[in-house]
């Protein structure tokens, strides 16, 4: 308070309502003339001390006197309404109060002031304390938080008179925060509750006012409504309670722990309550959290490069992980050292930062604490895994809360090594590869040893028949080449992939040895074989064996374990899965022809068996990642789970522009599969009868034997049920060429392509058929016998898509017929005759096809299937001068030259 | 005489007993203290549930309602309730005043037990203790309260439970004679009231006023802003 002069006249302006009145204090004439203009809240003060002011003026005297007697009034409850309603006035006066008033006008007369209008003075000044005091009592000054006129055309209808059942009574409920400058370097701040008309929000008031006289424009009733509204608030946040404790809402203080209270749970609450809370520009400080995460310093003596590029990832390794809140994105923005320490040690959530108060997120603050509790205890560091993850998605979940990370210069480097690897100028070639690979394949063959490179996996998911198997041929070989592998690889397929394994590792790899971890006698390589042995080369196994056996597997160094058919341990919780994660390796790579990435929890199993810990454990991989995702709610999360999971798969389909043109229109490839025991024994059992009554058998009966031979290890190849004549009998577990066909048409369907499936047998076909009725998939049956009106309907159903399977067994091949929706081909059995297997195969390719065909031939191993198919690769020549007739020239074949071709020959022991 | 409170016609109850409150329970608890025994308790609660009452009208002091007893004609029940004074109802309404959220508590259905304990404080009983409960029926049995009012009783403690305005009318006031007196009076005698303990506070600081104009002098300076604080 500023020096007020009391020597001086001192001037009362009385003015309506009276407690908007003045008093003007003037210095002394002579003095140098200073003038003070004071509202009554101002003057008051001064006046009440002014009585003991010897020197002061009379007319300060008087004013002063007034002032202290209408406070005697007020202390004594002596204060009634104004006519008009709105402002108060000293009174109903006693006689001695009448009295008194007399006494002091007249004791304090000056210059031109007479008794009687000194008393008049006194009266009115009367009322002006009286009115500041009781209206103040419950009605605060009103301080709207939009700005603008309060509710100015509301004052205006109230001074029109409008009835009080006319103004709103119904209201909403609004919390205001003001921040005065005292109560803020207490830490804490004051909420008033705003009441708004429930049909025009933009019609406000103080709560507080409702309890006042008027003049709201509010409804007298408007009080109830704001009661009920308060009270559903306090319901919401309790510490509101307290205002309804008071006589009057007005406001309330909030202090550090109610503030902490109340940006913890409160404003969630109250929103969902439907109460706005407004805060007053600039207070709360919009701070994020933002984190750098980079390699911790190179040791001495380490150089930069791909050493220490692959070194960042081990599991050892350990990133460094700083994180502080910022205001912005600049630099600059970023708190310092200091300011997170003042911030984490506040009590209160308003703290004094950058010269400006700010009320800070309790949360915000305690990870502060624990942050800097963390990186003093060193402990600030995050895993390899972690660190790739929160490079390649800009985020991370630290403490359950994701936080935007900056990665260091290292992980930039690695990030971009990874990303890039899809991309990157494709690798030569290995030496000891023995085929040519086609673009695409060079890319993938490079993506793969680009990721393995720095020890992470991969998921190469390309459409079936694009070449996964020589890629992985390449990869193989070009590590050795490279001097990066130690230890042989292990490949583990389905049971009816094993023999196509076998093939092309011999056929595209001819210098590198494979073995067969498979069967009853399976043995591992031992320690002696080296480099010459199979201890470099390719070991195959089944799911089934592996599953089994996991624990020799496991004793083996591999360098690399592939997994085939990947989708065979998307479900992580199977023994499979388990037991193939035991199986360690440098790196991983799962091949499969079904696109994983539609299924998050599939691909989770499959990407984490690959590189273990990029997506983090089951349970957090759910909560942060397939839960907002799969709930739509969250696109952004979908974004950087892209990012994160995209460089560790490839997949491209055949329709992808640039693929497409380097693919034949049609790829043959023989699906080699194994007999099972119960077929071998079969097999030989007929072998050996049949030979013994050929040998003793005349010319006539000879040809006819030799027929029935030929037919029924064919049927026996086929499957046991379909030789033994059991249309009825149990399919599953008796052929692998039903396992092989399985596969197939797994990965076919999942890629939403069309198969037609040829054999020679209507009693095949029937098997099959109700083996497909028995998986659930559609299928139609075309054979000699269907009527020829049936054959259209039947081949529009196909092409109009009404079912992905065709089983077709027809020795004409169905001449007319168009199928140019399959884009795969199946032949069950060899027809023995190229000419007719490609005039089954034409059914699909021909002209209107527009993807190339896959043409795919069963054939069991060892077996009279494969070595005429050997000598129709072998000898084309002679093969289509014995073939050229069909089956019936192998009856001109010699006694030896038969048992040759029939005998089984046992590359290992069968199945178990 | 203000319009009575209607409580419609319960149709006959299913299943569980409603969840009472704590001054439907007290009520009851007046109600059933002249009772003969635990007999005519379950009898009468079974009455209530039965749907054979009709509407309930309650009045300032009393509710009243025409049952179906089986049998015999149609029965008037009838439960009187000593109403509060006007001095009273003063009580009440002031301590209605003192504490916002108590009339937001009734008008959201709910009784607020500081508000009987406050009331209590001043001699003011809000909830009627059995002496000033008296019942009357229309049916031959000559013990009052008879299984018939008390059912009513039964009744009035269920509707009382969703809304505590039904237990105040049988004092005495209505929910908008109640509302229209704390939009009236209480603001001004609470603006009074509290004008009158800043004043005395401010008289007693006046008394030691420091000397002295203000000339940087930090005790005045002190003592205005106190002043201040006080308007």
């Amino acid at each position: 308070m500023s020096f007020v002069p009391l020597q001086g006249r001192a001037e009362y302006v009385p003015a309506v309502p009276p407690r908007e009145s003045q008093v003007v204090f003037s210095s002394r004439p002579g003095q140098a003339t200073r003038v003070i203009r004071m509202p009554m809240r101002g003057a008051i003060p001064v006046l009440s001390r002014a009585m003991r002011e010897e020197s002061a003026h009379p007319s300060v005297g008087l004013l002063s006197g007034a002032t202290m007697l209408a406070m005697r009034l007020v202390a004594a409850g002596r204060v009634s309404r104004g006519d008009d309603g709105a402002s108060w006035r000293a009174g109903p006066l006693l006689p001695e109060d009448d009295d008194r008033v007399r006494a002091l006008a007249a004791s304090r007369t000056y210059d031109d002031l007479d008794a009687g209008r000194a008393e008049q003075l006194v009266r009115s000044m009367l009322d002006a304390v009286a009115d500041t005091m009781t209206r103040t009592a419950a009605v605060l000054p009103s301080r709207p938080a939009g700005g603008g006129a309060p509710a100015g055309r509301w004052r205006d209808r109230l001074a029109d008179q409008v009835a009080d059942d006319e103004l709103p009574s119904e209201v909403t409920l609004a919390l205001r925060i003001e921040a005065p400058e005292e109560r803020l370097a207490a830490g804490e701040l004051v909420v008033v509750p705003q009441v708004h008309d429930r049909d025009d929000p933009t019609h406000f008031a103080d709560a507080g006012e409702l309890w006042g006289v008027g003049g709201t424009g509010f409804s007298r009733l408007a009080r109830v409504s704001a009661g009920v509204a308060l009270r559903a608030a306090a319901a919401a946040w309790p510490p509101l309670d307290r205002l309804l404790q008071q006589p009057v809402p007005d406001r309330m203080v909030l202090d550090g722990d109610d503030l902490a209270d109340l940006l913890e749970h409160g404003l969630a609450a109250l929103a969902a309550a439907g109460v706005d809370v407004f805060w007053p520009r600039g207070l709360r400080a919009e701070l994020s959290g933002v984190a750098t995460v980079d390699a911790a310093a190179p040791r001495p003596g380490h150089h930069q490069g791909d050493e220490l590029m692959t070194g960042l990832l081990t599991p050892q390794a350990l990133f460094s992980f700083d994180w502080r809140l910022a205001f912005g994105e600049e630099p600059d923005d970023r708190l310092t050292d200091e300011e997170m320490s003042a911030l984490a040690a506040a009590a209160t959530p308003v703290i004094r930062l950058r010269d400006q108060w700010m009320v800070v997120d309790p949360v915000l603050a305690r990870r502060a604490r624990r942050h800097l509790r963390a990186r003093a205890e060193g402990r600030a560091t995050v895993k390899p895994m972690a660190a790739l993850q929160s490079a390649l998605t800009g985020a991370l979940e630290v403490d359950g809360e994701r936080v935007v990370v900056h990665p260091g210069a290292s992980l930039l480097r690695l990030r971009a090594r990874i990303t890039d690897a899809a991309g990157v100028a494709p690798l030569p070639e290995p030496a000891g590869l023995a085929a040519s690979l086609r673009r695409y394949q060079r890319q993938g063959f490079t993506w793969l040893a680009e990721l393995t490179g720095v020890g992470l996996g991969a998921c190469l998911a390309d459409d079936m028949g694009l070449g996964k198997t020589v890629m992985l041929i390449a990869l193989h070989l070009h590590r050795r080449e490279r001097g990066l592998a130690a230890g042989p690889t292990l490949v583990v397929c389905p049971a009816s992939l094993l023999g196509n394994w076998e093939t092309e590792i011999r056929r595209f790899a001819p210098s590198v040895p494979v073995r067969r971890f498979h069967g009853a006698a399976r043995e591992l390589p031992g320690p002696g074989e080296g480099a010459q042995g199979v201890g470099d080369g390719f070991v195959l196994t089944t799911y089934g064996t592996m599953r089994r056996d996991h624990d020799r597997l496991g004793t083996i160094g591999w360098d690399l374990v592939v997994a085939d058919e990947a989708q065979h341990v998307k479900n992580a919780l199977s023994s499979t899965a388990r037991a193939l994660r035991t199986i360690a390796s440098r790196c991983r790579v799962a091949l499969t022809g079904t696109p994983v990435e539609n299924d998050l929890t599939e691909l989770w199993a499959i990407l984490d068996w690959a590189t273990p810990g990029l997506l983090g454990s089951r349970a957090a991989f759910r909560r942060a990642w397939a839960a907002p995702i799969e709930s739509g709610a969250d696109t952004g999360r979908a974004r950087e789970f892209a990012q994160l999971v995209e460089p560790f798969l490839l997949r491209r389909r055949k329709s992808d522009p640039g693929i497409a043109p380097e693919l034949p229109p049609k790829t043959e490839t023989d699906q080699v599969v194994s007999l099972t025991r119960e077929q071998v024994v079969l097999y030989e059992a007929l072998v050996r009868e049949s030979m013994a009554r050929i040998a003793q058998a005349d010319p006539e009966a000879r040809r006819g034997l030799v027929l029935a031979l030929l037919t029924g290890l064919k049927q026996i190849c086929n499957h046991p049920a379909h030789y033994l004549r059991q249309a009825n009998g149990r399919l599953p577990g008796r052929s692998q060429k039903l396992d092989a066909l399985d596969e197939l048409l797994g990965t076919i369907l999942a890629e939403d392509g069309a198969v037609l499936v040829f054999t020679q047998y209507v009693a095949m076909a029937r098997l099959l058929e109700r083996h497909l009725l028995a998986a659930g998939i559609p299928s139609l049956f075309l054979h000699g016998g269907t009527p020829a009106r049936e054959r259209e309907s039947m081949v529009a159903a196909f092409q109009s898509g009404a079912a992905p399977v065709f089983l077709l067994s027809l020795k004409a091949g169905g001449t007319g017929l168009n199928l140019t929706r399959a884009d795969h081909v199946v032949h069950v059995d060899r027809w023995w005759n190229p000419a007719v297997e490609d005039q089954a195969t034409d059914r699909a390719h021909r002209l209107g096809q527009t993807r190339p065909v896959q043409v795919h031939r069963l054939v069991t191993e060892g077996t009279i299937e494969q070595k005429i198919g050997e000598l129709l690769l072998r000898k084309r020549g002679l093969a289509d001068a014995v073939l050229g007739r069909g089956e019936t020239a192998l009856t001109e074949l010699s006694d030896d030259e038969l048992r040759d071709l029939v005998t089984l020959r046992r590359v290992r022991p069968p199945d178990a | 005489m203000p319009d009575p409170l209607v409580l419609p016609r319960r149709r006959r109850m299913r299943g569980a007993t409603p969840q009472g409150t704590w001054w439907g329970r007290a009520w009851l608890r007046s109600c059933e203290e002249v009772a003969a025994g635990p007999d005519e308790l379950a009898g009468a609660r079974a009455l209530a549930r039965s749907g054979r009452f009709g509407a309930v009208v309650v009045l300032a002091g009393m509710a009243s309602a025409v049952l179906d007893p089986g049998g015999e004609g149609a029965l008037v029940a009838q439960v009187k309730v000593a109403t509060l004074t006007d001095d009273e109802w003063e009580v009440v309404v002031r301590t209605l005043a003192g504490r916002s959220g108590h009339l937001a508590a009734l008008e959201t259905g709910e009784l607020p037990d500081e508000l009987v304990a406050e009331t209590d404080q001043h001699g003011v009983e809000l909830l009627p203790g059995p002496e000033a409960i008296t019942t009357a029926c229309e049916c031959a049995g000559w013990a009052q309260p008879c299984t018939h009012a008390l059912a009513l009783a039964t009744l009035l403690a269920w509707a009382m439970a969703d809304d505590p305005y039904v237990l105040l009318l049988l004092r005495g006031r209505t929910r908008e004679t109640l509302l229209d007196a704390a939009a009236a009076g209480d603001a001004t005698r609470h603006a009074v009231e509290d004008a009158a303990v800043r004043a005395r506070r401010i008289l007693q600081l006046s008394d030691e006023a420091p000397p002295g104009q203000g000339f940087a002098d930090s005790a005045v300076a002190a003592y205005d802003e106190r002043i201040e604080r006080l308007l």
